[in-house]
């Protein structure tokens, strides 16, 4: 399966205007669908706790993870089996819940997701590509 | 090979990047349907206005300056 960058604007301090392109996967849940980052840096995927509760989940009954970040501080977050579809696949993965995750993108790490597909980044050409083991 | 089209959500999301809030998008991520302060508002303020199942995403002014 084929899926495109998408090209998202920011805004140096000095006003100007710059774009980047990420590699951002539609991922389909019952209500919504939700662009994440595949991020090849995470150990396990990442959410704001906010997504979690809209799932349906109580995210303080989930297993307690300490997710350290590039400062090295360390933020609570709660591990939670999650299900949700890639096309038609349907993937059930760990994903970490924080009410300090305050990152513009939902995060698709490497546990659990990254065991599920090969992946291929072919930024140039604007595209990346998932395949099933 | 066929060419995988570009989504450019640039403009979409100008408007709204001060903002800091949730977009609604439709599915083919080229209309902002909806906005909300949270991820329950936007999603139940979507389902107000369209039957289409909404791509959520945050609208902020920066997304190229993280490392993760």
């Amino acid at each position: 399966m084929k899926f495109p960058y998408l090209t998202l604007p920011s805004t140096t301090p000095f006003g100007r205007t710059t774009i980047d392109k990420v590699p951002m996967l539609k991922i389909e849940f019952k209500e919504f669908y939700l662009d994440c980052m595949i991020d090849t840096g995470a150990c396990v995927s990442m959410m704001p706790a906010e997504f979690g509760v809209a799932i349906g989940l109580n995210i303080n009954s989930g297993e307690p993870f300490l997710v350290t970040g590039l400062d090295n501080i360390s933020i609570p977050s709660y591990i939670h089996k999650v299900e949700f579809c890639v096309g038609k696949i349907l993937c059930r993965i760990e994903v970490a819940f924080s009410e300090k995750f305050k990152f513009p993108f939902e995060l698709l790490g490497r546990k659990d997701f990254f065991d599920m597909f090969k992946i291929h980044f072919y930024q140039s050409e604007g595209f990346f590509e998932l395949e099933t083991y | 090979m066929a060419k995988i089209k570009e989504i450019n959500l640039t403009e979409l999301i100008k408007p709204y990047a001060k903002d800091n809030v949730w977009l609604a998008l439709n599915t083919m991520q080229n209309k902002v349907l909806a906005t909300g302060k949270t991820v329950k508002e936007v999603v139940d303020n979507a389902k107000k206005v369209s039957k289409e199942k909404p791509v959520i995403i945050k609208a902020v002014q920066n997304y190229s300056t993280y490392i993760f």
